[in-house]
Formats: structure tokens, C-alpha cells, sequence
């Protein structure tokens, strides 16, 4: 069944017709070209495809688009729109963090949530708050470095 | 934490990281259509009719392909890592002819306007199966009553009567001196037999793939494969195709493994071709699990004699490699790989490439040697405990004595023997892990710099729990010669065996099934199950060979992490993964060993 909704993704306000059965996800990378959320495992399970959705971290892949409307949504493109890297995304590549990169924007979107709350977390803080996030080519030793030398930049 | 680098990120980097970089997935072209895939529900079937004419009417389906389109591949070997692949195995794999060999395995593939469509048009193909009996596990397999997955398989290495088929691929033997004479000089004896399941340790990047026939009958492929020759020779070889024909288009992120070769290049090329429009794929996580490439389960028996001060006098071993449902499993470099390091005067190394119901397994040599290293290892551990000399000391002084053959072990051992963890105390219910890891090449035969790993573990004995306290890998080289990016691919390598070792594994329903073909039920590692992992650059080569160490990370994690949790437990494990159960199991057996 159609559905008219309003969404606003990374401040600006979209109206467009989706299937009730149609995925946040499906909506954000199918219909608006917005591909930096990756479809990677279709249940929540792996995280990357992380976005913010009025405060809260969620699995797009697990939000139907008819749920998000008149929602606020913060995908990884909205993160550098001024053209400024987030220092984490700085630390990231500087730590050797990115590898296949696959994962990355849902860690970047994760790690970003644990930041706004708390600006200085511990190694232990920092694992928990991606444990939602799989990635398979760092073992993560590399990314809780990253997050924790970030942290220190903000 | 050692010498940490920090060096500015490259744009490739940061344009992945700004969600900038397309992935084989986020390519797109104007009309492409949307291609799938029918699979067999069966781990083994006869097809006895397969219909495509209801579907071929349903508007908007655009092409079908089934075997009969493929042509017929010949008889001859391709490239493969490790053996030779035969190139009728490989198009036997990409879409079943006459029997379905495993759950996933390819029956049809489809293109049209939509994925709906696609959907609709797969449930309507109309499929006529017999069921046969299927066997997965590789010692049932290896029964001489198993039900055959090729009728026509005669093993290569064993001379049998005439038309006795198995499920043997393929026999390989290395050995020298008089074993059973070795084993009766010996004063201590270890005998012992070890098992492993197969698990998946590709990246984390579905599949995907976009061809687009243009004039001049060339095809332009968009594909997350990160190997674009392998991908072309195999496209090539399998559609008779020339190699030029296909052109492999630049696709800025992914890094998929150089073995992922997961059917779907072909298919789409196919199907492409017949329809005459692009057409785009994209495997579901559930199709990964049944279809793609896997690392084999094996099953290793194996003993070794030693003197009383702890010089190896003889070893024998038995591999046997689940190479899934065709030959090519990498048991052959284990073979080579699994008593490289040491010097054994009388040895005798038997493997066997065993097929069964399940998907073809991937040949990557760092797999094949760290299942073998796994058993090697623990059994090392096993003759320092009857022996009470200190493990790393037995590894020392069983080295080869030939340095061109010691890939800088003795320099490596003796930095291990002296680094801070090594030489930190532990706890009630901790446990310390070493394994060794010999610098055997991808051909066997050439040397190469090995690798010590240290592993720290606790058990809670109440349930089993595991955690990792602390992980340190040794490796030459000098402390400048691996980059931020080189450690953080060697700690992922780990990361991989410790998953493979401690949680991750296929696991079959009774009728061949796969149970958890997702990452809820089949679980990987994530961040808060990782201690930090510390690489250590030990000496001051700097022209060793960094793509080599960076895949021999993987080797010794196995063994070190089983070897950590038996200490920790108090018993040892000859099974991997060490679940919660599997390690509460452990907890009670070193109880009642001291009750008694």
C-alpha cells in the first residue's frame, strides 16, 4: 500500500510515496541516492547501516519508512556537510582504521552517539557502544584508539 | 602499546569514512535491471525436471539462465591460490546440471525490471526434486558407504581397483626416515585427535556485481570481488569468453578476498547478454552463508615421540579437509605447513581433500596452515606438560637446525621469552596460550619470517564465560616496517581466529540444513569480546615481505587461543569453537581429574 511521508534527512525536509512494507534503508539508498548507509545484513546484525533517527542510534534496515515520518534523520552524509571532517573521521584514517571501509560509516554514526553523550569515555565505554557495530577486517583495536584520540579533539 | 603511528589519512580513506566511496552495491546505471537467484532447499537432490516457461510469461521478467546456457567447459585446471580447480567443477558449481550438491547451491538465475518481480518469478519456476542422503561432517564422508557426491570421483594420490569412486579429491603425503622406529625410541609419547568446523571468514561486504554488454560485444563488470583478474580469467573460462572482452570497471571501496569468487560475475554477464539491458546483483547475507566460499572443518589425528629432555624423535599426522562439495581445499600447503618449523628425523603427513554437502571452501593457505598448526601446537603443549619443560623452551630446542629453514624463529622465541607479557603473573583461572607459526610460503616449499603469538585467557568456572585479557603478536621485521594500516590488517587477521576459535561455526540440521546463516546466530567477534591486540616488530629486518606477514597473522591465533583457554580451564580442548559450554565442559573434566 502507497503512504505519503515527510522525513527531514540532514535538515532538509523530503516528501516522497513508499511501499508500507519499504525500509528506511530501501528509501534512503534506492530512492535518494543516499549510499553511505550500507545494506550489509538486512536484520540488525551488523550495524552498518547505522543513522540517527530523532536522538536515537537505529539499524535503518530495521525502521520502516512509514515509521520515520515526520521524523528528524541524521544519515553519514549530514556528519561533514560544512566540508569539515569530524575529528573522528580524522582519527579513523589516521589510525589506519578504515581498511575495506564497509563498516565505517555505521561505526562513524555509533561512535559520533557515544561522543554527544559522553566526551569522555573509557576503553570499555567505547567497545560497548560499538558492539552493535561488526567489522571484520581490524579486530576494532584499531577503531576504539581512534574513538578514544578523537574524543580527546573535541 | 608499542611505536603507534599516526599518520594523516588517504582520500580513499576519507571518502569511505564521509560515506563518499561507492561499493559494488552503490553503483547504479540508468535501466538496469534487478537479477536473482533460485537455490536449492536440498543439501543433495537429483533434478529431475526443472520448468521455466510459467515464469519466462510473468510481465517484466526479462531473462532466465539455466546450465543449458552454459557452454561446455571442457576438461582442464584453472588458477586456483592453492591446487588446480577443475574448470567443469567450477561450472558444475556456478548452476547445477543434473544434481544439487549442497543447500544454497545455484539452479537459475533471473533478471527483471524489479526485485518484486524477480521474486515472483523465481517462486514460479517449477522445480522436480529426488532427495538423496547427503553427509557433511568430512570423517562420514570418508566412510566407505557414504552417500557419493560424485559418482565419478576417483581420488587423485591413491591407487585403487578401477571405478572405485569416493569422496576423496585427492591424497598428498610428505615424510622422511622410519616412523614406527622413531616412536619406538621414544620415551614420551602424545596421541591425540582434534576437530574444527567450517566458518566463514570472508569480508564483511555482501557480494555484488553490475554488467553492461556495450557495442563491440564487450561487457563492462562492476564488482566487489578486489581480485579484477581473477574475477576476468574466471568469467572467461567459465562463458568462453575472451579475457579482453570483459572489462572490470574501477569500483573505489570494498576489499573483498582474492578467492571470493561467488558466481555472480557470470550470472549477471548472462543474463545481461540475453536480455540485452545492464543487469545489477546483490547476494543476501543468507545466500553468503550457503553459497560462497568458506573456510574447510577438518578432523586431524595425530601423535608424536619425544626423548625424555624433550627432542622430537618422530610424528606422524593425518589431515582431513571438508573441501565442501568439490576438491580444492588448501590440506596440501597444511601438509607442507604443519611441522615446518621443526626438525622431526622421522615424519609421515597424510592429507586428504574430502568433498561433502556443503558449499565449495575457499583455498586461502593462512586457513589451511592455522587448522594445521591448531592441532600441531596444542599437541606441542600436550608433551611440555608430560615433559614440565616450559613451551616456549620445547618449540626452541626442536627448531629446524638449517637457519635458511628457521624463517627467524630462534630470534623470535627468545623475544617472546623475554617480552612483558609473556613474563607477567596470572591469576585463578587464567591461562597462557604460545603457538608458533612456520614462514611457509603460499607454495609450500620456499621460507619465509614465522610469527610467536602470546595469548592470555579467563574462564568464569561457574559458566564457561571466556575473556581475553591480553593478546601480543611477534613478527620480524624492524619497528618502522609496518604502517598503521599493515597492523591494523594483521590485528584483524587475529580478530578472525579468535572468532574461529572461540564462537563461529556452521551448524547443520539433520537433513543438511544450514542453522544459523545470519550474524544473530552465527557470531562473530565484536568489540567488547577484544582485548587489544599488540603487534611486535622484533629485530631490524626491512625487506621482509609485509603481504605475507599480514596473512600469517592468522596462522598461530588458533592454536594460541586454544592453548590459552585449555591452561585457563584446566583441561585440554581437542574441539574448536570453545563455547560457553564447550569451555564449561573443560572446567569439569579438570575438576574431577582433581577429586580423584
Amino acid at each position: 500500500m502507497d503512504h505519503e511521508i515527510q522525513i527531514n534527512i540532514n535538515g532538509s525536509p523530503v516528501t516522497l510515496r513508499c511501499d508500507t512494507r519499504e525500509t528506511l534503508l530501501h528509501v534512503l539508498r534506492e530512492r535518494l541516492a543516499l549510499t553511505g548507509s550500507k545494506d550489509v545484513c538486512g536484520s540488525g546484525g551488523c550495524g552498518s547501516c547505522s543513522v540517527i533517527l530523532d536522538g536515537q542510534l537505529v539499524c535503518a534496515c530495521l525502521v520502516l519508512a512509514v515509521e520515520a515520518h515526520r521524523g528528524h534523520v541524521a544519515t553519514i552524509e549530514g556528519i561533514n556537510r560544512s566540508g569539515q571532517l569530524h575529528p573522528l573521521q580524522e582519527a579513523l584514517a589516521a589510525h589506519g582504521a578504515t581498511q575495506c571501509g564497509i563498516c565505517m560509516p555505521g561505526i562513524v554514526m555509533s561512535a559520533k552517539v557515544l561522543l554527544d553523550r559522553n566526551v569522555a569515555p573509557s576503553e570499555a565505554q567505547v567497545r560497548e557502544a560499538l558492539a552493535g557495530n561488526l567489522c571484520r577486517c581490524t579486530g576494532y583495536d584499531t577503531i576504539v584508539r581512534a574513538v578514544m584520540a578523537a574524543s580527546l579533539q573535541l | 602499546m608499542t611505536d603507534w603511528q599516526v599518520v594523516p589519512g588517504s582520500t580513499a580513506d576519507i571518502d569511505k569514512l564521509a560515506g563518499r566511496a561507492s561499493f559494488a552495491a552503490d553503483v547504479s546505471v540508468e535501466g538496469a535491471l534487478c537479477g536473482g537467484v533460485l537455490r536449492s532447499p536440498f543439501a543433495h537432490a537429483r533434478i529431475l525436471r526443472l520448468d521455466i516457461s510459467r515464469a519466462l510469461q510473468i510481465e517484466g521478467v526479462q531473462a532466465i539462465v539455466t546450465s543449458a546456457d552454459l557452454p561446455d567447459p571442457g576438461e582442464r585446471l584453472v588458477w586456483a591460490e592453492d591446487q588446480g580447480l577443475h574448470i567443469r567443477d567450477l561450472s558444475t558449481n556456478l548452476l547445477a546440471h543434473t544434481k544439487a550438491l549442497y543447500e544454497g547451491h545455484a539452479l537459475v538465475a533471473v533478471a527483471a525490471l524489479d526485485s518484486d518481480t524477480v521474486h515472483k518469478a523465481l517462486a514460479a519456476i517449477e522445480v522436480e526434486f529426488a532427495v538423496l542422503p547427503h553427509v557433511i561432517d568430512v570423517r562420514q564422508a570418508m566412510e566407505p558407504e557414504a552417500p557419493l557426491l560424485h559418482e565419478q570421483l576417483v581420488a587423485r594420490g591413491i591407487t585403487l581397483p578401477t571405478g572405485s569412486a569416493s569422496n576423496i579429491a585427492s591424497r598428498h603425503e610428505i615424510g622422511q626416515g622410519d616412523v614406527e622406529g622413531g616412536f619406538a625410541d621414544a620415551d614420551v609419547l602424545a596421541s591425540e585427535e582434534f576437530t574444527t568446523l567450517p566458518v566463514q571468514q570472508e569480508p564483511l561486504e555482501l557480494p555484488a556485481c553490475l554488467a553492461r554488454w556495450s557495442a563491440h560485444d564487450r561487457v563492462q563488470v562492476w564488482s566487489s570481488a578486489a581480485c579484477p583478474v581473477a574475477v576476468q580469467e574466471y568469467c572467461a573460462d567459465l562463458l568462453s569468453l575472451p579475457a579482453a572482452s570483459i572489462e572490470l570497471q574501477p569500483v573505489p571501496g570494498g576489499r573483498a578476498s582474492d578467492d571470493a569468487l561467488t558466481g555472480l560475475e557470470p550470472l549477471a554477464i548472462l543474463l545481461a547478454r540475453k536480455s540485452g539491458q545492464a543487469v545489477k546483483m546483490q547476494m543476501t547475507r543468507d545466500e553468503v552463508f550457503k553459497a560462497t566460499p568458506c573456510v574447510s572443518g577438518s578432523y586431524i589425528s595425530m601423535r608424536a615421540g619425544a626423548t625424555r629432555d624433550g627432542r622430537l624423535l618422530a610424528a606422524e599426522a593425518i589431515l582431513c579437509y571438508q573441501a565442501g562439495a568439490f576438491g580444492g581445499s588448501p590440506v596440501r600447503i597444511a601438509c607442507q605447513s604443519a611441522f615446518a618449523a621443526y626438525s622431526v628425523p622421522n615424519i609421515r603427513v597424510i592429507g586428504y581433500d574430502v568433498v561433502s554437502n556443503r558449499a565449495k571452501s575457499s583455498g586461502s593457505w593462512a586457513a589451511g596452515a592455522a587448522i594445521a598448526a591448531c592441532a600441531v601446537e596444542s599437541l606441542f603443549d600436550v608433551l611440555a606438560d608430560k615433559l614440565d619443560i616450559d613451551p616456549l623452551v620445547l618449540r626452541s630446542q626442536n627448531l629446524q637446525a638449517d637457519p635458511r629453514l628457521q624463517s627467524g624463529l630462534p630470534a623470535l622465541l627468545e623475544a617472546a621469552r623475554q617480552h612483558p607479557h609473556y613474563l607477567a603473573p596470572l591469576n585463578a583461572h587464567q591461562g597462557r596460550g604460545v603457538a608458533i607459526a612456520p614462514g611457509v610460503d603460499v607454495d609450500g616449499a620456499s621460507r619465509k619470517g614465522g610469527a610467536v603469538h602470546i595469548c592470555d585467557a579467563e574462564v568464569d568456572p561457574e559458566t564457561g564465560q571466556l575473556t581475553l585479557l591480553r593478546y601480543t603478536a611477534i613478527h620480524p621485521g624492524a619497528a618502522d616496517l609496518l604502517s598503521a594500516n599493515d597492523r591494523a590488517r594483521m590485528q584483524g587477521e587475529i580478530a578472525r581466529g579468535i572468532g574461529w576459535a572461540l564462537n563461529e561455526a556452521y551448524l547443520y540440521d539433520d537433513e543438511g540444513r544450514l542453522l544459523n546463516p545470519n550474524f544473530l546466530d552465527y557470531r562473530m567477534p565484536i568489540a567488547s569480546d577484544l582485548p587489544m591486540i599488540d603487534v611486535y616488530a622484533a629485530g631490524t629486518q626491512k625487506d621482509s615481505d609485509v603481504d605475507h606477514m599480514l596473512r600469517l597473522a592468522l596462522v598461530p591465533a588458533l592454536a594460541a587461543v586454544t592453548n590459552a583457554v585449555s591452561r585457563a580451564a584446566g583441561a585440554r580442548s581437542y574441539e574448536l569453537p570453545l563455547t560457553p559450554p564447550a569451555v564449561l565442559k573443560l572446567v569439569k573434566k579438570a575438576l574431577r581429574r582433581r577429586r580423584r
